[in-house]
């Protein structure tokens, strides 16, 4: 500090002597010197004709250039820069902030003023606030505005609408601060009563100027050309009540001025913000303003205060000046003029001008939704699983795609808002930034069937949105395009959201998240698993491969080990998950797995109970070190679900000749029939042979290979009867007994594992051999024994069922008329009969 | 001419006879179309052919098998084919009658079909309405009744309906044919015209109805 104190003084020296040099030059010219001895001073010291080595003073100065490193340039800067100072100074200024920045019809909005430059303390300077209505606009003198502008604009009563209308509309709203007029009974139109002593006395410049009236001088500040120009009236800007000053000399507010402002004429303070009411109405301190926002509203300020810059006056006046929002208020050069006042001893000028800054008010209206649009939506989306995998085959088993949004800023719940999605694919299976790149598959059946694979995709309260990866390979890679690149394609998810901001204006935000996917039709592939001479678990032939339900979850049977593997060629990591937890497996289980890392393989034990599920997932990628390797990203993530099953055996036919019998037919909502078969009452034709077989549940329990060998898994016993008929999976009847009778066929089965599995299960997982035991299963049907020709008998539909009815079924049909031809024969004889007793039959 | 309205023995026992067939025609067991169709033929035919043969001993010709008078018949198959459609478009107009009368699916379609049902089919179990309703019960009761038979056959009728379970507005057509072919036997004293003007009257009637769902 000291340093600069310094540096500033040597430089104001050496300006100084620099500016006083040629005029101390002039005054004390050589020729006055008459005094040869005097002359040869003055030329030593200023120079002057004859001194060879410049003046004094300029050595002088050179010395001081030299001790102190000023260099001369910086020195001429610093002087230029000064010449211009006075027109560069900080006028004061206002900025206008509102919160919130958007804000809805009806909704409470505060407006604050956070002034610059002045000298006054904020809490002492005089806010004029003013509010102009959308209707409010300024009389333009065409004629009276309508009586509905009026009652709605016109504050003061004086038929017009003006800038003294919107301020009072302001200021009325800052004094009454929410009190209710109508508590009170009566306003006193008495205009010489102030009951409650709330009058207040204005200081021009601010509460805290307590200068003389005398030193009161105000300014205007023209931003054009940054000088500051003396108003010739030096007045408030305060709104006024007709017939009385604010903030006049009087200190009073009497009970008309408090029913024109609608305060409390029995309460000093009706705002409670502290200040007397009438202090209110000049707006002491009021930095901050409220209410109620319609649409169309703006709003504005007028801060009075004293500047930072002091006049030219003598005197310890600073500049009284107004600060407007946006310091648009022009002094026009014909209302620009300027006095000599003679300040001591000089003649001082001082330049005015005629300035209202009433007629500025308007352009320095400020709109709460600069631009007139609400702020756009902030949206944020987000999607899961976090590495989706799309299935290109036919089973449709890919990922199922979540994506969430969220609205951060909406004025209305989730369910009020609209919603529309779109899902794109990148063109050429490349991220882009670029709208081009991307392809709109949201309506494309080719991708999403309709109404089955996609979610809703517009409409309010969409706010997720869910689809399927199961888009074809033939539709991702074809002649025409090429959606995949190394197996990997691109999503791009939009969306816009749009809600009802006020009557008759919405407001909408857009966002999009972008989802990378891997196309592979890899698939966790369970299996049987065997054991070999080491005693190692080895994968056996794979199962729950034969339809898409068993391959969607794959039914195992207590205490079966089932070997999982994911067959890949590009992928070096794995991660496999049980139920949640880690499931790992090393070289002591099976050669397959390797003790440090993870491979393709692993296997687990079904411990459970028939309901359980299992949840096995596998994560691998291509992650590695070695520079060698491409490292080009692919990850997959599958998941296989299991559910143990109590193991069942069904007698299924393996051939012709054992038929379910019709119990009946049933009609669905669209009034198709279905024939309703017996499950457990079968048909055969009388003399035919019938061949059977056991159907498992799981069906790798029927495998043939489970029937062979020394021990075998899977052992059946079929019964006829009482009597046991034979132990192969299949089984054949020679139907021989007569029509009507009854074959009572039961299946017994028990499946269990190899003793090595068992003991596997023991060592590996712990799992006791009393817990390992088989499982046991029975079926049993009757089989009727029928008429050959009945048999196809159900072929036949429609017109030809009466005839085929009396063909097939002439015994039946002999019986019917038979009957039919009694009951006529009967009633025939019988009507005869009591007409015949009669004793005088009449005709 | 001396009438006489009580009801004597035979009256009480054609009576039973009548509600014995109606109600067998229901109730006989029959287990598929053929039996059904033999279950009509005998108690709406052959049962009352035989009674009235065999019991009452009486001639055909007096239950409406004869030509009769050909002029009053024909005569008044038009007048009751303008009376039945005037009832039938009211109920169209009034009733709501096109929404709720339905005839087979197939016969829309196929004009053939059309023709085979409205002449075998509906031809078949009109002729049998007509012996039992018209030939039967009328007849029964035509001599002593008159015009009281007319409204006796066509109570019958109902009764049929109902018990059958058919009484809806798919049998409108019908039933209108049963009142006004009670009036043309009545006046003509014939099975054969009040046949005539109830085929004819079905037919056209159907021909109506399809053309409107057509068009």
């Amino acid at each position: 500090m000291f340093k600069k104190t310094l540096l500033f003084s040597i430089v104001a020296i050496e300006i100084f002597a620099l500016t006083c040099s040629p005029f101390c030059a002039r005054a004390w010219s050589p020729a006055d010197f008459v005094d040869p001895i005097t002359k040869g001073i003055h030329n030593s010291i200023f120079g002057g004709a004859g001194s060879s080595n410049g003046s004094l003073i300029n050595g002088m100065l050179q010395q001081g250039e030299e001790r102190y490193h000023m260099d001369q340039e910086t020195m001429q800067e610093y002087g230029e820069n000064m010449n211009v100072s006075w027109n560069k100074g900080s006028a004061p200024e206002v900025m206008v902030t509102f919160s919130p920045s958007d804000p809805k019809m009806g909704e409470k909005i505060t407006a604050t003023a956070l002034p610059m430059y002045f000298s006054t303390p904020s809490e002492s300077l005089y806010y004029t606030w003013y509010l102009k209505h959308e209707r409010c606009n300024l009389s333009a003198g065409v004629g009276p505005p309508s009586q509905h502008t009026l009652d709605s604009c016109d504050r003061d009563g004086d038929k017009r609408i003006t800038v003294e209308d919107w301020k009072i509309e302001a200021m009325r709203i800052i004094a009454n601060g929410g009190f209710k007029t109508e508590k009170v009974g009566k306003y006193a139109d008495i205009a010489i009563e102030d009951g409650d002593n709330d009058g207040y006395k204005a200081h021009m410049g601010g509460d805290s100027n307590i200068r003389p009236a005398t030193n009161y001088h105000c300014y205007i500040h023209d931003f054009k050309n940054g000088k500051n120009y003396e108003l010739l009236s030096c007045d408030h800007l305060f709104p006024e009540a007709p017939g009385y000053e604010t903030g006049a000399n009087d200190k009073s507010f009497p009970k008309f001025e408090e029913k024109f402002w609608h305060t409390n004429p029995e309460d000093p303070d009706t705002a409670d913000n502290g200040n007397k009411d009438e202090a209110n109405i000049a707006g002491l301190g009021v930095n901050k303003f409220t209410w109620s926002y319609n649409s169309g509203d703006k709003v504005g300020v007028i801060v009075e205060g004293e500047s930072m810059v002091p006049t030219k006056h003598n005197d310890s006046s600073m500049m009284i000046m107004w600060a407007l929002p946006k310091n648009d208020c022009e002094v026009k050069d014909e209302n620009k003029a300027s006095y000599t006042k003679e300040i001591k001893g000089y003649d001082v000028t001082i330049p005015t001008a005629a300035v209202d800054i009433n007629g500025c008010l308007e352009r320095n209206l400020v709109d709460p939704r600069e631009g007139g649009q609400p702020k756009n939506l902030e949206i944020a989306l987000s999607y899961s699983p976090e590495n989706p995998v799309n299935d290109p085959t036919e089973d449709n088993m890919g990922d199922r795609v979540s994506v969430q949004s969220i609205v951060s800023n909406a004025s209305q719940s989730a369910n009020q808002l609209y919603y529309e999605w779109e899902v794109k694919i990148s063109r050429n299976g490349e991220f882009s930034l670029d709208d081009n790149d991307w392809r709109d598959i949201t309506d494309d059946d080719n991708f999403f069937s309709t109404g089955k694979s996609i979610s809703l995709t517009k409409g309010i309260n969409i706010s997720s949105l869910d689809f399927d990866l199961n888009f074809d390979q033939d539709n991702l890679v074809n002649n025409n395009a090429n959606y995949l690149k190394n197996g990997i394609g691109y999503l791009k998810i939009c969306l816009n959201v749009e809600e009802n901001f006020e009557q008759g204006e919405t407001r909408s935000g857009n966002s999009d998240v972008i989802i990378r996917f891997i196309s592979s039709d890899k698939k966790i592939v369970p299996h049987k698993t065997t054991i070999n001479d080491d005693g190692k678990l080895v994968m056996g032939s794979s199962i729950c491969q034969d339809n898409l339900m068993e391959k969607s979850i794959c039914f195992v049977v207590k205490n079966e080990i089932i070997g999982v593997d994911i067959a890949t060629s590009n992928l070096g990591n794995y991660s496999w998950t049980f139920n949640g937890e880690p499931l790992i497996c090393d070289s002591s289980i099976s050669d397959d797995c390797r003790d440090d890392e993870q491979t393709g393989t692993n296997f687990f034990p079904v411990a459970g109970n028939p309901g359980d599920t299992y949840t096995l997932t596998v994560t691998a990628n291509d992650t590695s070190p070695d520079i060698d390797d491409a490292n080009l990203g692919n990850t997959i993530h599958l998941i296989k679900n299991f559910q143990i099953v109590e193991p069942s055996v069904k007698i299924v036919s393996a051939g012709e000749n054992f038929d379910p019998k019709i119990l009946g037919s049933y009609q669905d909502l669209d009034g198709n029939s279905f024939t309703d078969y017996s499950e457990s009452v079968f048909q055969s034709p009388e003399n035919s042979a019938v061949q059977l077989t056991a159907e498992f549940f799981p069906n790798f329990i029927g495998a043939e290979e489970n029937f062979n060998g020394d021990n075998p898994t899977t052992k059946v016993q079929w019964m006829l009867g009482d009597v046991e008929e034979s132990r192969g999976k299949n089984f054949e009847i020679a139907v021989n007994r007569p029509i009507g009778s009854i074959y009572n066929i039961g299946l017994n089965a028990i499946y269990e594992q190899p003793l090595a599995i068992r003991k596997a299960l023991r060592d590996i997982w712990g799992i006791s051999q009393f817990e390992s035991t088989e499982n046991r299963m029975s079926n049993f049907v009757q089989m009727e024994v029928i008429e050959s020709s009945a048999a196809n008998q159900s072929a036949l539909k429609g017109s030809q069922k009466a005839l085929a009815s009396l063909l097939s079924h002439f015994p039946e049909q002999a019986m019917f008329l038979l009957r039919i031809l009694l009951t006529v024969l009967m009633i025939i004889f019988v009507s005869g009969a009591v007409l015949s007793i009669s004793p005088r039959r009449q005709n | 001419m001396n009438t006489k309205t009580s009801l004597n023995k035979k009256d009480i026992i054609s009576i039973l006879m009548m509600i014995f067939c109606l109600f067998m025609v229901k109730l006989f067991p029959e287990k598929d179309y053929f039996q059904k169709l033999i279950v009509s033929l005998t108690f709406l035919l052959a049962v009352p052919a035989l009674y009235i043969k065999i019991t009452l001993k009486e001639d055909l010709k007096d239950f409406g098998w004869r030509a009769g008078d050909w002029k009053r018949g024909i005569t008044w198959i038009f007048l009751s084919l303008a009376g039945a459609f005037l009832i039938l478009t009211l109920l169209y107009q009034y009733a709501g009658l096109a929404e709720k009368y339905y005839v087979p699916q197939n016969i829309i379609q196929n004009f053939g079909l059309f023709v085979f049902y409205e002449i075998v089919i509906a031809g078949f179990f009109l002729a049998l309405y007509e012996f039992f309703f018209r030939g039967f019960i009328m007849f029964s009761f035509l001599k002593k009744w008159k015009a009281i038979s007319i409204i006796l056959q066509f109570s019958a009728f109902l009764l049929f309906l109902i018990i059958t379970k058919d009484f809806n507005w798919g049998s409108v057509n019908y039933i209108i044919a049963s009142f006004f072919s009670g009036v043309v036997v009545y006046k003509s004293r014939s099975l054969l015209y009040s046949y005539l003007f109830s085929l004819l009257f079905i037919i056209i009637s159907d021909a109506v109805y399809i053309n409107s769902l057509v068009n």
